[in-house]
């Protein structure tokens, strides 16, 4: 503890030097902007910078790049909040609860409640690498395959209810999704599944692709075809209706405290990233609650836990990457090639040998951060005036910037054309009363879900056993099972004592 | 709106503004981002070695070079993706052995090593090392092959895939030492060592690069390697060749390839800038350090060794009965 605090005081040191104090500034100002739009990505920017810091201090260079990458997670969400746009996969869950916060007015509040949430969840990650990673780290290195595949599961069965209605629609959006995860080349034998010879879908459908099409796209057919009345032009907003009231915030907190600790955690497991904790963290929230039913109408809750889950994992998708030297994903990869091009080698002793690189880092996340909050909170009031411009000019401009981001992820037309699809699929669905939203979560954790069942059925030589063997795996199994017999209970009373539930008026 | 229309320009107008920091010439190659694909998960030798080539290349061609990694099938998502690509040298490929391996290993061959693609440069290569977590108790290779023998517990090793050389290994080590060993495949090299790292396979078998710097600070027990002589930077792990397994040399090869009809003027100056890079000091000074020794072979080199390994492999893999894929 005492060494952290030396090395932090030696890190604020390094990064308040001005000339790495503005590369974190930039960094988190273009990271902002590259979150706020829906045509950018993250991984895209970062590769377009990167040419730029060879010729820049590596601790500079560092600090900028991963100021791009936590502060594209302050704009994420705004676009998924007001106007159904997932444009980044880890925010693509806040749309549930987040969009229809907008439909009655309470965008301001909900993109305040996210602000908090970055915080908290931002504060954490950030401690969590100073001084807990080595007792967290130590949890989620149990977390072999049979743990991963079990908590998987759990996640897919809470969160086949994320949507409102009918647990059957749920349940069969969610394999459809797991269904849609398949199509690519099986990451064991190399054999193409689902992809009818078509070049393109060899790695997979893009997920970027897919949660546009479903909720931005699907949404936007929706209002075109006059199913909603617009209802958005009469809002009149003061700043007063951007700040959580009090009792938003005693709805918001404690779900920020669970999402923040799920983050955390998930980050550390290899191969889950932000966008699975969101996910679970949503999942979890949603299932603990005492009235699951206002979730997917707005229910605060359901946008301050995944977002903060969002942060913390962001920041604690760090704690791998600079203790071990193991990048945990492709963005991780880019900052460890920022550094080895100058010379420097990733690795477990970088802590030790390259103290200012390591914990003026670490600073730079407590200053990068501050500046987020202090750009962004006075901006709410701005984006939220957004929704004011009349729908016939909001939409069609949206949808050119979905258009653009989709063929930015990995310049290939073929996915414009993917996301126009899903679209058009995902419109059906809502006509049908399917929600999409199960689909995104079968997609995002099938494939985790499909790699480490196969991987510990190998370990076990093909014995399930390995599933209640394991304390962790067999806790997470024990809780899905119960998941499921209270799911059937609930439907056997139901079918008993028939009481009719007020029709719900289709939002 | 108008604000955030005009952020939105002043944003990609700084965007346009930083990614034309280094001038392209007009109309000259690379007028467009290069992609230089990797077919393993980042942190792997070729995922490393293609990260450290795009910012070389970059610089010194006034571009901007991506590196993606299409992870899985053993490297043969993205080798395939390359083979597949228009020939205009926007898409490189950065492979492993696995380019020579696969072809032989796979019932239904991926793609032509030769026909497919256009041979840039051999770039490095490096021995592969099995290795263990401290946890295991397993100190030497006789001490693996005596618990396996014992068979109370089982024995699994992982490796970066399926038909890279670090598989092929351990299957070697299987058939010769008598033992046996469930093979887990990880997308590639990083993932291999956390597998260790987490104690979820006993060994590991990889290339040495990703590994090198968890045995430097001992979260990870060196067992041995699969090179001629002992490595230069691990003075006492000893190789298989003293251990008793003759002829046990195995090492793991980073190939830079383009897809096949590559105009010849853009091989010309991929290969003269590549090999200008590896032949600086700085960067063959820290190859070596992180586990690699440069090959710096031209195009004629790189050729020759595909024609030289293909066949190598396909016998190995005959003769010691490696089931195919």
């Amino acid at each position: 503890m005492e060494s952290s605090l030396a090395g932090l005081a030696h890190g604020f040191q390094v990064a308040l030097d001005w000339h790495n104090l503005i590369w974190c500034f930039v960094g988190v100002f273009v990271g902002n902007m590259v979150g706020v739009l829906p045509g950018m990505g993250v991984l895209s920017t970062i590769s377009i910078l990167l040419p730029l810091t060879f010729s820049m201090q590596p601790v500079a260079a560092l600090l900028m790049l991963s100021g791009i990458y936590y502060g594209a997670q302050y704009g994420g969400a705004i676009c998924s909040i007001l106007l159904n746009l997932p444009c980044h996969p880890p925010h693509a869950v806040t749309c549930l609860d987040g969009y229809p916060m907008t439909k009655s007015g309470r965008g301001g509040v909900a993109l305040g409640i996210t602000m908090l949430a970055a915080v908290i969840g931002a504060a954490f990650g950030i401690m969590q690498m100073m001084v807990l990673a080595p007792y967290i780290a130590s949890i989620a290195f149990k977390f072999g395959p049979p743990e991963i595949c079990a908590l998987m599961l759990l996640g897919l069965l809470a969160g086949s209810t994320l949507a409102k209605g009918s647990p059957i629609k749920g349940v069969s959006m969610t394999l459809l999704g797991i269904l849609l995860s398949l199509v690519g080349t099986d990451i064991n034998t190399g054999n193409e599944r689902f992809t009818f010879g078509i070049l393109e879908m060899s790695d997979g459908l893009e997920l970027v692709a897919v949660s546009l099409g479903l909720f931005g796209i699907a949404e936007f057919l929706k209002s075109m075809n006059g199913l909603v009345p617009n209802a958005r032009t009469d809002m009149q907003l003061g700043f007063r209706d951007l700040r959580p009231s009090r009792r938003d915030l005693r709805q918001g907190i404690p779900p920020i405290l669970r999402g923040t600790v799920v983050g955390s955690l998930c980050s550390l497991i290899p191969g889950t990233g932000p966008t699975i904790a969101s996910f679970i963290a949503y999942a979890l929230e949603k299932k603990i609650s005492r009235h699951p039913e206002r979730f997917g109408h707005g229910a605060i809750e359901g946008v301050a836990s995944p977002e903060a889950s969002t942060h913390s994992a962001v920041q604690g998708d760090f704690i791998p990457t600079m203790s071990l030297g193991i990048p945990g994903d492709a963005v991780m990869a880019l900052l460890l090639g920022a550094l080895m091009i100058h010379g420097i080698q990733p690795g477990p002793r970088l802590i030790v040998e390259q103290p200012d690189i390591f914990w003026g880092l670490i600073a730079s996340f407590w200053i990068g951060n501050i500046i987020l909050v202090v750009l962004n909170v006075p901006m709410i009031g701005i984006w939220v005036k957004l929704l004011q411009v009349p729908y016939r000019f909001l939409y069609p401009t949206a949808l050119f910037f979905v258009c653009i981001g989709v063929y930015a992820t990995r310049n290939e037309m073929f996915d414009v054309g993917a996301v126009l699809l899903f679209g058009g699929f995902g419109y059906l669905l809502l006509k049908l009363g399917f929600e999409p939203a199960p689909i995104l979560l079968g997609f995002v954790l099938g494939p985790r879900l499909e790699e480490n069942f196969r991987r510990s059925l190998l370990l076990s030589r093909g014995s399930l056993e390995t599933f209640i063997d394991r304390p962790i795996a067999a806790v997470f199994v024990g809780i899905s099972v119960l998941l499921v017999a209270a799911q059937i209970v609930a439907a056997l009373r139901r079918s008993r004592a028939p009481i009719r539930i007020p029709e719900e008026a289709f939002d | 709106m108008l604000i955030s229309r005009r952020m939105a320009l002043t944003g990609m107008a700084a965007m346009a503004g930083l990614a034309g920091a280094h001038p392209a010439r007009a109309g000259a190659y690379p007028d467009r981002p290069v992609k230089i694909v990797t077919g393993f998960a980042p942190g792997g030798p070729a995922d490393v070695m293609a990260r450290i080539l795009a910012g070389h290349l970059g610089e010194r061609l006034g571009g901007t070079f991506i590196v993606e990694n299409h992870p899985g099938a053993g490297g043969n998502i993205g080798c395939n993706f390359v083979a597949r690509a228009a020939p205009d040298g926007t898409t490189l490929l950065v492979h492993t052995s696995a380019l020579v391996i696969n072809p032989s290993l796979y019932k239904k061959p991926p793609y032509d090593v030769v026909a497919d693609f256009t041979p840039l440069v051999e770039l490095a290569t490096s021995p592969n090392i099995f290795f263990t977590n401290p946890a295991t108790g397993l100190r030497s290779i006789a001490d693996l092959v005596a618990r396996a023998k014992q068979g109370s517990e089982q024995i699994s090793f992982a490796s970066a895939g399926i038909g890279t050389p670090p598989h092929l290994s351990g299957e070697l080590l299987k058939l010769r030492a008598g033992i046996q060993m469930t093979h887990v495949p990880y997308p590639g090299g990083g993932p291999c060592v956390q597998a260790v790292l987490q104690n979820t396979t006993t060994i590991g078998s990889n290339a040495l690069p990703p590994t090198l710097p968890l045995i430097a600070s001992g979260q990870l027990v060196p067992l041995a390697v699969t090179w001629p002589t002992r490595w230069h930077t691990l003075p006492n792990v000893p190789t298989m060749l003293e251990l008793g397994y003759d002829g046990f040399v195995n090492d793991t090869f980073q190939a830079f390839m383009a897809p096949a009809h590559l105009p010849a003027e853009i091989q010309d100056l991929l290969v003269r800038e590549t090999l200008a890079t590896l032949a600086e000091p700085a960067v063959r000074a820290q190859l070596e350090g992180e586990g690699y020794q440069v090959l710096a072979g031209g195009p004629q080199a790189m050729a020759a060794r595909i024609a030289r390994e293909v066949p190598m492999w396909r016998d190995l893999i005959d003769r010691s009965g490696i089931e195919h894929v």
